[in-house]
């Protein structure tokens, strides 16, 4: 075999092999998002379905009236566990906006509309992110 | 001679990719069994939590958008008793758990958490699925709590 053709094939299946490499890697890369999915799909539902209750209990309605957020943000981080952090945001009809904790780059985002006891419109807008697990 | 070094040059080369290419797949492997691993503990927690609370409850459904619902769940302490009183075994037997799966299933108070009504099966928080529910209990609000691992399933 000449030394171009060998050249030539070892070119060609070198390049086969970071072929095959980059496939798998998207093909991980895909899993790994579809995984991830799941979890925030699930804890964005279970949080709509526990900030719902909370509204029908009247608890929710009790602490915007009050603008009682740290005990909103307590709520909430218990709800999801210590390895989320949480920020709230609470907007009330006249456009004036508070705000609780911090987090950056949120992965779960929430907005609920709610009317309070003291008949003002709220909206409270939930953003939470995995520290770490 | 000269294409003679060339083949082992180039046969050198092809090897030493072959052997970066195995390593990633089997680095890819293991990460992806991983994760499905912890897909398939998520599920399950999902449908033993759903199907528990609507085991218990006596709620309905409100419907949010076009297509999404979204369930409430008023638990009775008649079907508190009954769950406690039945046992971890034939609750998972009922819930229709495999084997090879361990579950923790929790109800605590939302204000004392510390104070938990029930607390079935042993598995390590930190490291298994999880999800929750608030249900309403006598008016009170109360978080189902469903913690699920897979035996011999962690890497």
């Amino acid at each position: 075999m000449k030394r171009g053709q060998l050249q030539v094939l070892e070119s060609l299946l070198s390049l086969f092999f970071v072929l095959i490499s980059v496939v798998l890697a998207l093909k991980f890369y895909c899993i790994t998002v579809e995984g991830l999915d799941i979890e925030k799909y699930e804890l964005k539902y279970a949080l709509l379905s526990s900030i719902m209750e909370l509204d029908e209990m009247g608890i929710l309605s009790d602490l915007l009236s009050r603008l009682d957020l740290s005990e909103l943000h307590s709520i909430v981080c218990l709800l999801l566990g210590e390895e989320y952090e949480v920020r709230i945001v609470v907007l009330d009809e006249d456009g004036h906006a508070f705000s609780i904790g911090s987090c950056s780059r949120p992965e779960i985002e929430l907005a609920y509309l709610t009317i309070a006891e003291d008949s003002s419109i709220y909206e409270v807008r939930v953003f939470a992110r995995r520290i770490e697990r | 001679m000269s294409s003679e070094l060339d083949f082992i040059s180039a046969f050198s080369i092809m090897l030493l990719a072959l052997m970066v290419v195995v390593s990633t797949i089997s680095l890819q492997l293991s990460h992806t069994n991983s994760i499905l691993t912890k897909a398939r503990e998520e599920y399950l927690a999902i449908r033993i939590i759903e199907e528990l609370c609507s085991y218990m409850s006596f709620s309905s459904s409100i419907n949010v958008g076009l297509v999404h619902r979204v369930h409430l769940y008023r638990i009775s302490m008649s079907k508190l008793l009954e769950l406690k009183l039945m046992g971890y075994k034939r609750l998972l037997k009922m819930l229709d758990v495999p084997e090879n799966y361990r579950v923790k299933i929790v109800i605590e108070e939302l204000f004392n958490p510390s104070n938990r009504l029930i607390e079935l099966g042993d598995v390590d928080e930190n490291n298994a699925a999880s999800t929750f529910r608030l249900v309403s209990m006598n008016g009170e609000p109360y978080i189902v709590r469903v913690y699920v691992e897979e035996a011999d399933g962690r890497l």
